[in-house]
């Protein structure tokens, strides 16, 4: 950071929400397209996932690995990472799941009746 | 480990587990004198792995440490490189998720599924009035959790919220911040016990921030004030005030987090494209275009990603998405919402 160095990664044909996985030397891309809803206040907008992970090495652009997620696909988003990066919580209403970045495995963890984003979108963390 | 005190130099590699991995030139003196430790690396991947041996203290020499090192290659071959057994232990052992919200906080048993949906009023020995159900509600039953920051490494939650119980009516001068929704404090609950460790009274902070290592609680107000906390005592160790002379600026978004030399806080928010300079005990702004460093190569790459003005092309506005390890993945989307670069 002190020293600034930049570069540009990677340009994609698609939209994607996007997270610095692992020890930040590698980045997670999640096909998305942006679903605003403006007639709706309540319910606000959000992202509607194709399920297709592409994880792309900063330095270099290069994508390293895709993986087609069914479970992944529609209303759904990241909320945290790991310590090591090497996982992640996402929700997909009601649904909690884990996406391991190593693997491409998902695993439904919980499911959780009346999920709003509001009962856990502030924070969230993995412990041991 | 004490550090390269004694390194016997290049006339220690050697070529072992069927050359498969060679024995590295340093080897380094462990916590006791009569402890050494080698370094392994295997020559495909470039892995470490790491042999220590109890020897006497006379022994230290490089030739005697590689006789004894005969005796514990057999393991040493087998075992798998030290950063890929750490990485596995860790992806093994995480056991809890925490998610937090407004009023709730979310316990998942990852190896159960067992789930918990606990009140954060409740954790707090408090709870909603019944009038908070009637036609007339008091303000205090605008009762939520602000500024949350989860500090999973040390197992604890901060937030700051009302200390008073939704539905409770105030005397106006239990109304700090003059919002009716009476006196704040900053709460800190113990995830593994799921108590309430302390309420540190404070106005409403407009920010909340850890250093990596969660010993000291960042409590900024107005941006122009910035009470730091020590975790294990809750005593407030200084105050950083707007003086005029060294204005205090100050603001942590929601995703900004401590590089670990406590010099830079780096943002990794969506609506903010800045760092803040801790420097002499103050607080500084510092805005950034991370495409004004980018090379003429790597520019060009972003020729999709202008947009035409009457005094030229300008590049479209580009948003910090992720942070992490000091490095900020930025992402800018082409005028047409078709294309995407980073």
């Amino acid at each position: 950071m002190e020293t600034g160095a930049t570069s540009t990664a990677a340009v994609i044909n698609y939209l994607a929400l996007a997270q610095l996985i692992g020890s930040g030397n590698e980045f997670v891309l999640s096909e998305a397209r942006y679903v605003p809803v403006p007639d709706d206040l309540a319910r606000g907008p959000y992202f509607d996932n194709s399920g297709r992970l592409a994880i792309y090495d900063v330095k270099s652009g290069t994508m390293l690995k895709e993986f087609n997620k069914p479970e992944l696909k529609g209303e759904g988003e990241f909320l945290c990472l790991s310590p090591d990066g090497s996982l992640a919580a996402f929700v997909r209403t009601p649904n909690i799941l884990t996406v391991n970045f190593s693997t491409g495995d998902v695993k439904q963890v919980a499911t959780i009746s009346n999920l709003q984003a509001w009962t856990y979108a502030c924070a969230c963390g993995f412990t041991q | 480990m004490t550090g390269a005190r004694d390194q016997p130099g290049s006339k220690c590699a050697a070529m072992i587990c069927g050359s498969r991995m060679y024995i590295d030139s340093r080897a380094y003196l462990g916590r006791h004198d009569s402890e050494i430790v080698l370094v392994i690396g295997e020559i495909e991947t470039n892995r470490y792995r790491a042999a220590t041996m109890v020897m006497e203290r006379r022994s230290r020499h490089c030739a005697t440490a590689l006789a004894v090192l005969a005796l514990v290659i057999p393991a040493v071959c087998s075992a798998p490189p030290l950063a890929q057994s750490r990485e596995a232990a860790s992806r093994r052992s995480y056991r809890w998720l925490y998610m937090v919200g407004a009023r709730n906080l979310v316990q998942i048993d990852l190896t159960t599924g067992t789930t918990r949906v606990l009140k954060l009023l409740a954790l707090g020995g408090l709870q909603e009035e019944e009038n908070c159900s009637s036609n007339h509600v008091p303000p205090t039953c605008d009762w939520s959790a602000e500024k949350i920051v989860l500090d999973p490494q040390n197992r604890r939650l901060y937030f700051a919220a009302p200390t008073t119980s939704p539905g409770d009516e105030l005397d106006q001068r239990d109304d700090e911040d003059a919002s009716g929704r009476g006196p704040f404090a900053v709460w800190v609950l113990d995830l593994e016990g799921m108590k309430l460790l302390r309420m540190i009274e404070t106005s409403a902070p407009s920010s909340m921030l850890l250093t990596a290592d969660g010993k000291q609680l960042l409590v900024s107000h107005d941006t122009q004030v910035v009470d730091t906390f020590d975790t294990d005592t809750f005593a407030k160790i200084s105050t950083v005030k707007n003086t005029g002379k060294s204005p205090v600026d100050a603001f942590f978004p929601p995703g900004s987090y401590f590089l670990p030399d406590r010099k830079f806080i780096v943002s990794g928010g969506v609506t903010a494209d800045f760092r803040v300079r801790i420097e002499a005990g103050q607080f500084r702004q510092e805005f950034m275009d991370p495409r004004t460093q980018l090379s003429a190569e790597n520019l060009k790459r972003l020729q999709g990603f202008v947009h035409a003005e009457k005094d030229g092309q300008k590049l479209l506005l580009a948003v910090p998405v992720s942070s992490r390890n000091g490095k900020t993945l930025v992402s800018v989307v082409d005028e047409g919402e078709t294309k995407e670069a980073f």
